[in-house]
């Protein structure tokens, strides 16, 4: 009874895990249309300039978390000015771009702040006991964290004035513009909340886990298996795929050794794609 | 006349006399070149530790050249690392290895990592290189009967595992069951039909049906682990191969699950601050680690002084490469040869070799095959209510048996 309710808090916390983290990259590629392999290496970066400022430097914990998240809100900006906008419909030159930035990035934080191993500080700390069941309070808390984002994420896609114009870009680009959408404007927007996305979830991550300098890399497989499950286009898809992932992840261990784990979790999924290769919830692409 | 030719020739003959014997001094007074191969992962999730490890490496190079480098029969020579990067990956340390055997023509080799070590021990063993590991999971695939040229220059999983057991008899002696936790690196099958008899011999029972609990090399959420962890319920857990993630990862789960089972893995590279930072200062109890800090009074005079050369923000250091390397020239200079083949017999005639670490045993004739490994005294720390213990009595593992 106890492994249950274990294994039960373990599977939404890390569904929660999985949908905060794939949260951005959600955004940018069904706003834009944007397969933004650097997802993950933008997230790491965030996580250690996080560590730079709460750790180093010694900021409180929530300062240096909202400073990180303008700065990568900002990254986003020159992101897509200069690395989305002009292949936006390209697939293949925006997979190029993405290894780029992961390249750059990724020696940039190797370089300056080190290739070591760091944890930030826990956000809460201690847990919460309910008889004879405990839970890390930081855990609830990154449960908590990527509900309401997602939430947010629904509700100003489908309910703000900037909500529709992006939907009504992913819809028809030109369609868009002649209705007078700024669409650069827009794209910017969505880039930037894509980025800041990123960076909270690699924060939170960073205090979760440890910050290694790779941990994008093994993170962005399953942003992209969430992704295509959940479908091109879909939101709501993310929140139930999130709790198909967490629920793999978090039982097949108790019940597989290892590394078989993860590769009963793959063959799966990959079972799910022959019989619906475009996802649960979302639209076909040509 | 003729007096004037006898002098000039005896004068010609002083010359190529002198010319002669100053040649002859020479060769003997300049030293040559030591080319020492080092298959080192610079790129990749393991470079986290071997960046550090290579400059480390370095170090103990440049104080064995500083020393007088290594003299072979009155020939001194000075080492000159040869380092490829294996990529944290088999094939990676393959492509490396290839390098070092037919570009950089080496003779001897250090490294690679454990699990790299399957890829790379066959080519190693085809050209007759003498190779090293830091580090083995004792698989049969990277080091045994058949490798003749395999050897070991530092505690294996094994020997790290025994001292591990004997921390947990020391320091927790109430402690009844117990159960393993190890990466799926393939390190399982090898490693636990030899530490089951040493734990059976110090009164364990081995939970979970005498297996290991397993996780993915690159598992980052730990709450399954705790999971099954928790659901065997053993009143301390082993973890002889661990990295820092994973051990944060587990303490940090199973503290927060209520759980005080006692835990004792390895943790390289690591801080014990670290540890209070990571887990906080409820779940830093019951802990007892291998972990080498900077200022332990146990080391010998060789690690002090390779410490002190170390840069002031040198996160940690590893002296594991660095010891290979010096195990290495001391059998040399045992041999007095720089035949693979007498450094090779040499290696297995000898009961203690001299290193970085001190003075090491010679042993794993059962567990090899040969008397290939050489085990070092380890040292380490705990964390009991949150309170770091620290310069505790280290722990000698005995030879590998």
């Amino acid at each position: 009874m106890e492994v249950l309710i274990q294994t039960l808090t373990n599977m939404l916390v890390l569904a929660a895990v999985y949908i905060l983290v794939s949260l951005g990259f959600a955004f940018l590629f069904n706003m834009l249309g944007i397969f933004n392999v650097a997802h993950g290496s933008i997230y790491m970066a965030a996580g250690y300039l996080a560590y730079l400022f709460i750790g180093a430097i010694g900021l409180n914990q929530w300062i240096g978390l909202i400073i990180v998240v303008i700065l990568f809100a900002g990254l986003g900006l020159f992101l897509e000015k200069f690395c989305f906008r002009p292949f936006i419909g390209d697939f293949n030159r925006q997979i190029m771009i993405g290894v780029a930035i992961i390249a750059i990035l990724e020696t940039s934080v190797n370089i300056l702040i080190g290739s070591q191993m760091y944890i930030i500080p826990t956000f809460v700390e201690g847990t919460l006991a309910a008889g004879a069941y405990s839970i890390a309070w930081d855990r609830i808390v990154a449960f908590g964290l990527g509900g309401v984002l997602l939430a947010i994420v629904i509700l100003f896609v489908n309910r703000s004035r900037w909500g529709q114009q992006m939907q009504a870009i992913t819809q028809n680009i030109e369609g868009a513009a002649l209705q007078g959408i700024n669409i650069h404007r827009v794209s910017a927007i969505v880039s930037s909340l894509g980025c800041a996305l990123a960076a909270i979830a690699g924060i939170l991550m960073g205090s979760l886990y440890t910050l290694d300098p790779f941990m994008g890399d093994g993170t962005l497989v399953k942003i992209l298996i969430l992704i295509i499950l959940a479908g091109v286009g879909s939101f709501k898809g993310v929140i139930y795929m999130g709790l198909l992932l967490g629920a793999l992840y978090a039982t097949l261990p108790l019940l597989i050794q290892g590394a078989a784990s993860d590769a009963v979790a793959v063959v799966i999924i990959l079972v799910i794609l022959l019989i619906r290769p475009q996802g649960f919830f979302g639209h076909e692409v040509s | 006349m003729t007096m004037k030719r006898c002098l000039l020739v005896v004068i010609a003959i002083l010359l190529i006399s002198t010319l002669a014997f100053t040649g002859c001094t020479s060769k003997t007074t300049a030293p040559k070149t030591l080319k020492v191969g080092i298959l080192a992962d610079l790129s990749g999730f393991l470079s986290v530790f071997y960046i550090e490890a290579t400059h480390d490496l370095q170090l103990t190079a440049d104080y064995i050249n500083e020393k007088g480098g290594v003299t072979i029969q009155g020939q001194k020579y000075n080492i000159e690392l040869v380092i490829r990067d294996s990529k944290s990956s088999p094939d990676g340390a393959l492509a490396a290895a290839n390098q070092l055997i037919f570009q950089d023509q080496v003779k001897y080799a250090i490294g690679p990592i454990a699990f790299e070590g399957a890829a790379t021990t066959p080519l190693f063993e085809q050209n007759k290189i003498l190779h090293i590991f830091n580090t083995t999971t004792t698989s049969h695939l990277e080091i045994g009967p058949d490798w003749p040229y395999a050897f070991t220059g530092d505690d294996s999983a094994l020997d790290f595992s025994a001292v591990l057991f004997k921390i947990g008899k020391k320091e927790f002696p109430n402690a009844k069951t117990c159960v393993m936790i190890l990466p799926d690196d393939g390190t399982e099958p090898y490693l636990m039909p030899s530490v089951t008899p040493i734990l059976q011999s110090m009164g364990y029972t081995i939970l979970n049906g005498g297996k290991a609990v397993l996780y993915p090399n690159d598992m980052q959420d730990f709450s399954p682990v705790v999971s099954k962890l928790n659901s065997i319920n053993p009143d301390i857990m082993f973890q002889p191969e661990a990295a820092p993630p994973a051990v944060y990862g587990i303490l940090g789960g199973i503290r927060a699950s209520g759980n005080k089972v006692v835990y004792i893995p390895t943790l390289f590279p690591g801080d014990p601050n670290n540890v209070i930072k990571a887990v906080g200062s409820d779940a830093a109890t019951n802990f007892a680690f291998l972990n080498y800090t900077k200022d332990d009074p146990g080391y010998g005079p060789i690690l002090k002084e390779l410490i002190k050369r170390l840069k002031p923000d040198a996160p940690f250091f590893t002296f594991t490469l660095g010891n290979c390397l010096m195990v290495l020239t001391n059998v040399m200079e045992k041999a007095n040869s720089l035949d693979v083949e007498k450094i090779k017999a040499k290696w297995e005639s000898l009961d203690t070799i001299d290193s970085v670490y001190g003075t090491g045993k010679v042993g794993g004739l059962k567990t090899f095959g040969r008397r290939c490994s050489v085990t070092w005294p380890e040292p380490y720390n705990m964390t009991m209510n949150g309170k770091i213990i620290k310069d505790l009595p280290w722990i000698d593992p005995g030879p590998t048996p």
